[in-house]
């Protein structure tokens, strides 16, 4: 679905990516990992298509990113940013409704079926009722990433990039947007692509995990194989501990002060 | 959305018919709103034939020789400026954002005066000539002014409304320049630094005309897009904008507006920041509707301001820059103020 062959990015005289390998199968949820500045967010720029690679390739079906027809990309695949959305003074509804976007011809017409019926149910799916008709100025930052959400719901895309999705949220709503995607997975077999700070969070959500570390890949694997003492304390130059969560059994990481 | 604007746009619709019968009974003849009503009527075909003419001759010469036509252009400079100051604030994501204070109306009056003072007016396409010059003048003022404005990508709006001070200064001084070095044209050139609709026939009408049909309806057309803009640059190409391209050409087509109402009617400040504005507090931020309501808002406004210019000291015209400047400057002000208040802006 995603295949990346030898990618590489410079910006100006720095390399934000190093011929990077990587591809990642129809239906996967991955999680790509790594300190700030190691090129996660170049990665996800890259795959979006709004940058073009300088070296290599970033094939989506086969065909390079950069070259789709912007509209068409956007049928396909979807982007939520960190800061999701602007406090801009739009109702909710019409927000959602701004996602309908690649599928509507220049008079505004839809031509991908029944634009309101869907509206309806992400609603219902995201309890956006309620909030239906608040401009989105007066929400709080976890509703508005709901908002952002089901506005990229409404791209109906097969391919879901999020970009540090949970990072202004709380633990709370952290946890409500990941299980929001996870369901949304669930039902639409949606691959999922997140570049997330929060291992415990990554590692609790992704089928498999990308660690970057100075633009370039440390490993690619399961969260038990990816979430080591020795690659956390490789890449981050932290002192770990990695305990299995008690419930789940997942890997979760903590963190031993150093004096 | 289509409800609303059928709403407003009802409104807006009968807003204008009234303003039309009233300010042309306003001048040194006062006529009664009947007779006005019925001379227009008798105009149109096939209703026209069912109504006996009543009046006085000579109304009808003063309706339809002086009143109408003044009247008319005046609609369509208001609207092409209203819908320009739309599209400039829709692109720029900027409140204070219009042809006045961006420099274009400046950078197409320095084109068009240099038009006057060589006496090349009706040279090259004959009454095309003004516009299109104009239009050249303005964009390359655009052009600079955002390029003086611009830091690593972004827009400031206070670097913007410094640069656009900048440039309308400097071309205010080559106009008035320009005025000062001619003897013979010195009138007309300084009718663009004031703008005025005083002794403009019909033809002046017939070049808007085109150039303002086509400018709404490019801009009508871009208002999803613009709506999506909204939410950044960023978000919209991840909708499957392309984001340069709508924003080149908005930016084009209000300045190409912008220039075929300043080559008709001269500079007149504000109607692009004010109308716009209003409608968005009535409205809310969908340019859907803010585009269409600005065109009509902006033809009420003008025709109300050029009464206001024609009679306030009648026989003595007042300039209708200087009358939209009166109503403008201070709710200019008033921006700047909210806009220092909440910095982030919710003016979207």
């Amino acid at each position: 679905m995603i295949e990346i062959r030898e990618a590489g990015k410079q910006y100006g005289g720095i390399t934000a990516l190093h011929g990077l390998n990587w591809s990642v199968q129809e239906g996967e949820w991955w999680g790509i990992i790594g300190p700030n500045g190691s090129g996660k967010s170049t990665l996800l720029q890259l795959v979006s298509g709004v940058e073009k690679a300088s070296s290599g390739e970033v094939l989506i079906h086969g065909k390079p990113a950069s070259a789709y027809n912007r509209k068409i990309l956007s049928r396909m695949m979807a982007v939520l940013q960190q800061d999701g959305l602007p406090p801009v003074h739009y109702p909710v509804r019409e927000v959602l409704e701004m996602g309908r976007y690649p599928y509507q011809d220049w008079l505004g017409r839809d031509e991908g079926g029944d634009p309101d019926a869907l509206i309806e149910s992400i609603m219902e799916k995201l309890q956006l009722h309620e909030l239906a008709d608040r401009p989105l100025d007066e929400l709080s930052g976890g509703q508005r990433q709901r908002v952002a959400l089901g506005k990229v719901m409404a791209q109906e895309p097969q391919i879901l990039l999020l970009d540090e999705p949970t990072t202004y949220l709380d633990i709370r709503y952290q946890h409500q947007f990941m299980e929001l995607v996870a369901q949304w997975r669930k039902e639409e077999g949606i691959t999922v692509v997140a570049v997330l700070h929060d291992l415990n969070l990554a590692a609790q959500f992704c089928d498999k995990l990308l660690v970057l570390r100075d633009g370039q890949a440390v490993g690619m694997g399961t969260p038990e194989d990816m979430l080591t003492e020795e690659t956390i304390r490789l890449v981050y130059g932290i002192e770990p501990v990695i305990v299995p969560h008690p419930v789940s059994g997942i890997p979760q990481v903590l963190v031993t002060r150093q004096r | 959305m289509s409800k609303k604007l059928a709403g407003y746009g009802g409104i807006g619709i009968v807003l204008l018919v009234l303003t039309l019968l009233i300010c042309l009974g306003i001048g040194s003849v006062a006529l009664p709103i009947r007779d006005i009503a019925l001379i227009l009527l008798h105009r149109i075909p096939w209703i026209g034939s069912h109504i006996d003419p009543t009046w006085n001759a000579s109304f009808e010469q003063i309706i339809v020789k002086v009143r109408l036509p003044r009247i008319l252009l005046g609609m369509l400079v208001g609207a092409a400026l209203a819908v320009a100051g739309s599209g400039f604030q829709g692109v720029l994501r900027n409140p204070l954002a219009d042809p006045f204070t961006l420099g274009v109306s400046s950078g197409s009056a320095v084109g068009a005066s240099f038009l006057i003072f060589f006496g090349l007016q009706y040279s090259f396409f004959g009454g095309w000539t003004l516009p299109a010059v104009a239009f050249v003048t303005g964009m390359l003022t655009l052009w600079m002014v955002i390029a003086l404005a611009r830091e690593s990508g972004k827009i400031p709006t206070n670097s913007l409304i410094l640069s656009g001070v900048v440039m309308q200064s400097f071309l205010g001084a080559v106009v008035s320049f320009l005025s000062a070095m001619s003897n013979r044209t010195i009138n007309e050139i300084i009718y663009w630094t004031m703008g005025s609709l005083s002794l403009r026939g019909w033809s002046y009408t017939a070049i808007l005309l085109p150039y303002f049909l086509v400018g709404f309806a490019v801009v009508w057309s871009r208002a999803r897009a613009l709506n999506l803009l909204s939410l950044g640059e960023r978000q919209a190409a991840h909708m499957g904008m392309n984001v340069d391209r709508v924003k080149l050409g908005v930016l084009l087509v209000s300045t190409l507006l912008t220039a075929a109402a300043v080559s008709v009617a001269g500079i007149i400040g504000f109607v692009g920041l004010v109308i716009p504005h209003v409608i968005r507090l009535i409205t809310g931020p969908d340019y859907r509707l803010i585009v269409p309501l600005s065109a009509i808002g902006g033809a009420v406004f003008m025709v109300w301001a050029d009464t206001i210019a024609r009679s306030l000291l009648a026989p003595t015209e007042i300039p209708l820059g200087v009358v939209t400047a009166f109503v403008g400057a201070p709710f200019f002000a008033y921006l700047l103020y909210r806009n220092k208040k909440q910095r982030k802006g919710r003016w979207t």
